[in-house]
């Protein structure tokens, strides 16, 4: 007997697993939510709370331009190609990853190594890049408005971190795995 | 180039039993599926909504709308495997999730640049012949707007070997000229092997079947209108 | 589809080394049909092992082979071991037993593909080659002094022996393999690409008749796990030295030791060797390839193919925008195969695909 709960319990319902064609047009999230901090301006803010008002002091640095594009999120978007691809060292003197790279959309391209500034990596990825860290590099078009732009990104991939349940789990495998071995 | 791609999304849907309130930012940064910049961006995004009814999360490259029957993850930004990977770690993160299905959806918009061709794709996947002679007036103009096939598994006539399917969809694009195409790699979680549950089943497809349904998402829209221009 | 010919005959010793750029797998044929499997790589990901294509097209029946040893848990040694492993049931599998340890399971299992949803190409392999066989049929591991093959063929003894790993080795193992294992609460991302130290590699010694074949495998030149402490052992230097020499580490600096061609080699033998093409890493380097030329009668290496990138030129100007100095991973496949009659002396050398004289 399966011990998972039954579909049944989940009562019936609709299977379709299609959606109807999307794709946003709205503004870009991060250009409508989020401040645009002002170089030359000391940016303060200020909070109401219960106790009385609180200043604070909110410095934000912008990347460089030209390095670290966060992904934006385009009218509409088309990618040229994605490379997944595997970190297999880092240089952090010289801030440059290495790495095997495997095209996911032309399977006639083979693998390419390069080496990768970690300048392109988003501040958010910059803890995930190590040895065995995998990334995906895609390079698109966007189409805006009225204009049509090439860009190209770097993404890590993340996954849930080591649970116990996991370790336990690891830790049943190996001797079974150990057992498969002579000697 | 009588016609080319202008558009890519794609999507994963999973139907089971959920709980919404789960799926907050706080949670998924918590267990490392988003970064800090990404939750922050969903929290001050005016479409974030947490309920024990239904989740809405929208980051710069992915969204997340989670009802009690239904789990949906669509790029927001270029398309790319980060949904597949953000679907992944959430059915890794909540093993005991009862599943019915999940379905690979993926989108692509064409643009034409002739016509005529753009009129053969409509006029081979639905002849006319028989509309003309239904509405019988000369001055209106009869074209598809929506088109649907499934392809299941067995012969027309029998019962489907499985309820897995894939089925194509061709819609009249919403600007003039342009054709937008749908992909749906639709599973079931019925009969599983003993001991296996549904979410490492939706796993294993994720894992072994997104990427390559990519491709063949892409190859099949490609041939469809490759054929549809030619046979006119 | 490239013309092997026919498969050698009874009395013909053969060794087939492949080698696309990153990957090796070399196919031994000891006598009678018999063959051994030496690490796997594949032309073309996913498109399955050579050696197993290989086989196939010289006609070579499953049952035929004996043994399949995966000399070291490097990604360019194992693509393609699981599905050999299966393609092969009746063959005997052998792992490094320095990689015989608690640890190295756990991040076998932590990695193989399964236990989390990471993907995890190369230790997958391994999980894979491993669990592969049940019991009583187990793999069996390969260290110093053990034998993989002991049978009489052509009525001659064939021996396959295997030199290494050291003792040494295995504790550098535990060490090296200690720093991947999963841990409550740890950020995971995927699995490392070199799992184990080249000191685990396996180096095997074919016994033919009156000859030798020696497969140098991965193993680098050290004091105590490498080829100065291997020489060191007399029983070592009582195998009988080879005319063959697949030559360590892709012909690199650190994987080259004089003893080997002094005490473990024939004056001048025949030497073949797998490039190793990463990034702007390439082994042999012009320098090992003019050393290796010096000490052997004949040298070859398996791809020689360039490695400018395939990528159409458009995407390529705009990856070269944030990415440097890319290169093809995968060059063109080649082969080099040495035959030669049982008890003759001179082997007959064919090149295939990519593979050039070094």
């Amino acid at each position: 007997m399966n011990t998972f709960p039954q579909l049944a319990n989940i009562g019936a319902g609709s299977t379709d697993t299609s959606v109807g064609f999307q794709y946003t047009l709205q503004s870009p999230v991060s250009e409508m939510n989020i401040p645009r901090p002002m170089r030359d301006q000391e940016p303060s803010t200020i909070v109401n709370t219960d106790a009385g008002t609180l200043q604070m002091e909110c410095k934000v640095r912008l990347p460089p331009l030209a390095k670290a594009r966060t992904a934006r999120q385009a009218i509409s978007s088309l990618p040229n190609e994605i490379w997944e691809g595997t970190v297999q060292s880092v240089d952090e003197k010289a801030r440059i990853m290495s790495a095997i790279m495997e095209p996911m959309l032309q399977q006639s391209i083979s693998r390419h190594s390069a080496n990768i500034s970690l300048d392109y990596v988003v501040q958010q990825d910059l803890p995930l890049v190590r040895p065995g860290a995998v990334f995906y590099l895609t390079i698109f078009t966007e189409k805006k408005r009225t204009s049509i732009q090439n860009a190209e990104e770097i993404r890590f991939r993340r996954m849930p971190a080591w649970s116990k349940a996991h370790i336990k789990k690891i830790q049943n495998d190996a001797v079974v795995l150990l057992d498969c071995i002579e000697g | 180039m009588l016609y080319q791609p202008e558009i890519l999304s794609a999507n994963i849907v999973v139907l089971g039993a959920f709980n919404p309130a789960i799926f907050s930012p706080d949670w998924l940064e918590l267990n490392q599926l988003i970064g800090p910049d990404d939750a922050k961006v969903i929290r001050s995004s005016e479409n974030f909504v947490v309920t024990r009814q239904v989740t809405q999360l929208e980051s710069e490259t992915f969204r997340l709308l989670v009802e009690e029957s239904k789990y949906q993850a669509s790029c927001t930004g270029v398309a790319g495997p980060h949904i597949r990977d953000l679907t992944m770690g959430v059915l890794e993160l909540l093993p005991h999730t009862p599943l019915r299905a999940i379905g690979l959806n993926f989108d692509i918009q064409y643009r034409f640049h002739d016509s005529d061709a753009y009129h053969k794709v409509g006029d081979a996947l639905a002849p006319k012949s028989i509309w003309l002679q239904v509405v019988g007036d000369p001055d209106r103009a009869i074209g598809l707007e929506q088109l649907r096939i499934i392809v299941q598994d067995g012969k027309r006539g029998e019962e489907p070997k499985s309820p897995n399917s894939k089925t194509i969809s061709v819609h009249r694009g919403g600007n003039t000229l342009t054709i937008r195409m749908s992909y749906n790699d639709h599973h079931e979680f019925v009969d599983l092997p003993e001991g296996t549950a549904a979410t490492e089943a939706a796993m294993e497809i994720l894992k072994e079947h997104w990427q390559e349904q990519l491709q063949v998402a892409g190859q099949t829209f490609s041939q469809v209108i490759g054929l549809a221009i030619a046979e006119s | 589809m490239t013309n092997y010919g026919s498969a050698p005959a009874g009395d013909e010793i053969e060794v087939m080394l492949f080698g696309p750029g990153l990957g090796e797998a070399i196919a031994v044929h000891l006598g009678e049909g018999q063959w051994l499997l030496v690490d796997s790589c594949e032309e073309k990901s996913g498109k399955g092992p050579v050696t197993g294509h290989y086989l196939d097209a010289l006609g070579v029946n499953p049952e035929q082979v004996l043994a399949i040893l995966s000399t070291h848990w490097h990604n360019d040694h194992i693509r393609g071991l699981s599905v050999l492993a299966n393609k092969y049931p009746e063959a005997s599998l052998f792992i490094s037993g320095a990689l015989r340890s608690t640890e190295a399971m756990s991040v076998l299992s932590a990695y193989n593909g399964k236990t989390a949803a990471r993907q995890a190409k190369g230790t997958s392999e391994i999980y894979g080659f491993l669990t592969s066989r049940k019991k009583p049929h187990r793999a069996k591991i390969a260290a110093a002094q053990s034998s993989l093959v002991d049978k009489v063929l052509n009525r001659c003894n064939v021996k396959v022996y295997a030199l290494s790993p050291l003792q040494e080795a295995y504790h550098k193992a535990i060490a090296h393999m200690a720093q991947f294992m999963a841990a409550d609460g740890e950020s995971i991302n995927n699995a490392p690409p070199e799992p184990s130290p080249n000191a685990t590699a396996v180096v095997l010694h074919i016994d033919v008749g009156d000859d030798a074949i020696l497969l140098g495998a991965d193993l680098e030149d050290n004091k105590t796990w490498g080829w100065s402490a291997m020489v060191e052992d007399p029983w070592v230097l009582e195998r009988g030295q080879a005319s063959v020499y697949k030559v360590a580490h892709h012909g690199s600096r650190t994987g080259e030791a004089n003893c080997v061609w002094d005490t473990l080699l024939h004056k001048e033998p025949v030497a073949v060797v797998t490039p190793f093409n990463w990034g702007c890493h390439r082994l042999p380097t012009d320098d090992d390839r003019a050393r290796i030329r010096a000490r052997a009668s004949a040298a070859f290496i398996s791809s020689d193919a360039s490695r400018s990138p395939d990528i159409p030129a458009g995407q390529l100007k705009r990856m070269n925008a944030i990415c440097k100095d890319i290169r093809k991973v995968d060059g063109a496949m080649g082969a080099v195969r040495m035959r030669k009659t049982l008890n003759t002396k001179h082997w007959t050398v064919e090149l295939f695909g990519a593979a050039r004289p070094l």
